[in-house]
């Protein structure tokens, strides 16, 4: 419905008197902090230590940045240096006994490792045959194993298999 | 419900004095075997089979690894090399150096005494844990598991295994190995073996020849459209200049038999194979025509051609029009 002047006025001169409640722009200012940190607390820590990482590289600009950059790539150089170094060397091929009961004796505490598949993908060269299983069929029994610590071997599949029906 | 329960009291004692006795007198000739492969150390378990050290455990365990270590029961630590490995088989066989006289070993079972529930024991480590037994029995004999065949006719076994338990015996109540464990089923509820049959093969072929030696004779086997005298097994066709051809088989032939085992259906054909060795006659009979024929063929030695696993899409199907297994498969 709408309103005529004299009722507009009448209205307007009723609100010029509400006033909002005693020590209410007192308080505006604490319990807007109130409300901020609350909303603070319910984020997770990982993205708040992401914000204030941020932060602090976006405070020096330039160097920091170029800083964390060489730190990275630097760690991923040396990562990737023992890699190589670890599957171009696996171990010497010649040990005595006493050589080997030493390096088993350091890995007196094994750990636990799923060896969840077959292993072999190809039989040692004295066997007969030799075969071959390709190595898409198999899974996460190759992965690299942590520390060094053994696998604690049961396949999930025997390893037996034969071209059907040929012989 | 007071009569089953007077009857389960003696039964479970009588059993548990069992499981007992078979793992006290079988637990001085298990042993723990670590080595080192390509991806780092490992763990499984073995266990001797003849007093001269030798010993078996899985392929996965000892067939591609090196620096092998044996710790014995007593905890005493010795070495031990490869001697043969065979993965069609599954197990490798070791020999462990400076073994104390005296050191027990487990004789193997004789096959046909093995039936479906008869009771059996597996002694082997678990992961870090000491020798322990786990009792079950014999739930199965299967070619084939997940769509892919085995080459030999394998123990299932109503046994839970864990980790580390990869080469360890099956024992049969009297201590004797039916089996070895290679892999398990369903998280670890049960397992497979390999029978001792095809353990003493292996054996046979090391001790004869050093190595081991599949024999070949150049068949390829279909499903016959029917049974003839009890045997589905047809002989598709032959290799060229291979043993089978030399010896009289023709194209359209039932077999019946290889060697010892007697052929009802192709998948007998995988089995009987298994235990050709090259080099040595092996008798076939087969149905052609309107008569059983004998035949004797050597063996020739596999060609060190690659064998691939048979992928999903070559799983033997059954046929829609008749119900028999689609054999064709390359």
């Amino acid at each position: 419905m709408p309103l005529d002047d004299q009722t507009l006025s009448t209205l307007l001169r009723l609100k010029r008197y509400e006033q909002p409640p005693p020590g209410y722009f007192e308080d505006f200012l604490r319990e807007f902090q109130t409300r901020q940190r609350a909303e603070l607390l319910r984020r997770p820590a990982w993205r708040i230590a992401l914000d204030r990482l941020e932060a602090f590289f976006n405070q020096s600009f330039t160097l920091a940045r170029f800083t964390y950059a060489t730190a990275s790539f630097a760690v991923l150089c040396v990562a990737g240096a023992l890699t190589f170094n670890m599957l171009q060397h696996p171990g010497s091929s010649v040990r005595t006994s006493a050589e080997i009961l030493a390096a088993n004796a350091a890995h007196a505490q094994p750990a636990m490792q799923i060896a969840s598949a077959p292993r072999a993908t190809t039989i040692n060269a004295t066997l007969s045959p030799q075969i071959r299983i390709p190595d898409a069929l198999l899974d996460s029994q190759l992965a690299p194993v942590a520390d060094g610590h053994p696998r604690y071997i049961l396949d999930t599949r025997p390893v037996s298999y034969e071209p059907p029906f040929s012989f | 419900m007071g009569a089953s329960v007077a009857f389960a009291g003696p039964v479970a004692d009588s059993l548990s004095t069992e499981v007992r006795e078979v793992f006290e007198r079988c637990k001085g000739a298990v042993v723990k075997v670590e080595a080192t492969d390509k991806t780092g150390q490992l763990c499984g378990t073995g266990f001797f089979i003849d007093p001269n050290g030798t010993l078996l455990t899985s392929y996965s365990v000892g067939g591609e690894s090196r620096d092998f270590v044996v710790i014995l029961p007593s905890n005493a630590k010795t070495t031990a090399r490869l001697l043969i490995a065979d993965a069609r088989a599954g197990i490798a066989m070791l020999r462990a150096e400076n073994v104390p006289s005296g050191t027990p070993f487990l004789p193997m079972a004789k096959p046909a005494e093995l039936a479906v529930a008869t009771p059996v024991v597996a002694v082997a480590y678990p992961m870090d844990m000491p020798l322990t037994p786990s009792f079950g029995m014999i739930a199965g004999f299967d070619l084939k598991y997940l769509g892919r065949y085995f080459a030999t006719t394998h123990i299932r076994a109503s046994v839970p295994v864990q980790r580390g338990q990869g080469g360890a015996p099956l024992l049969n109540m009297q201590g004797e190995v039916v089996g070895v464990i290679i892999s398990s089923i369903d998280n670890g509820s049960a397992c497979f073996a390999i029978p001792s049959e095809a353990v003493e093969k292996i054996h046979h072929d090391y001790d004869r020849y050093g190595a081991v030696r599949p024999g070949w004779l150049g068949v390829i086997v279909c499903a016959a459209t029917n049974s003839t005298h009890g045997s589905t097994a047809e002989v598709e066709r032959l290799e060229i200049d291979a043993p089978a051809i030399k010896a009289g088989l023709l194209p359209g032939d039932i077999l019946l038999s290889i060697g010892q085992t007697a052929i009802k259906s192709p998948q007998d054909v995988l089995n009987a194979s298994f235990f050709l060795t090259a080099g040595e006659k092996t008798p076939i009979v087969v149905w052609r025509g309107d008569k059983e024929l004998p035949f004797e063929a050597e063996p020739a030695e596999r060609s060190a051609t690659e064998y691939h696993i048979p992928c999903l899409q070559a799983i033997p199907t059954v046929s829609a029009t008749n119900g028999d297994i689609t054999l064709r498969l390359r």
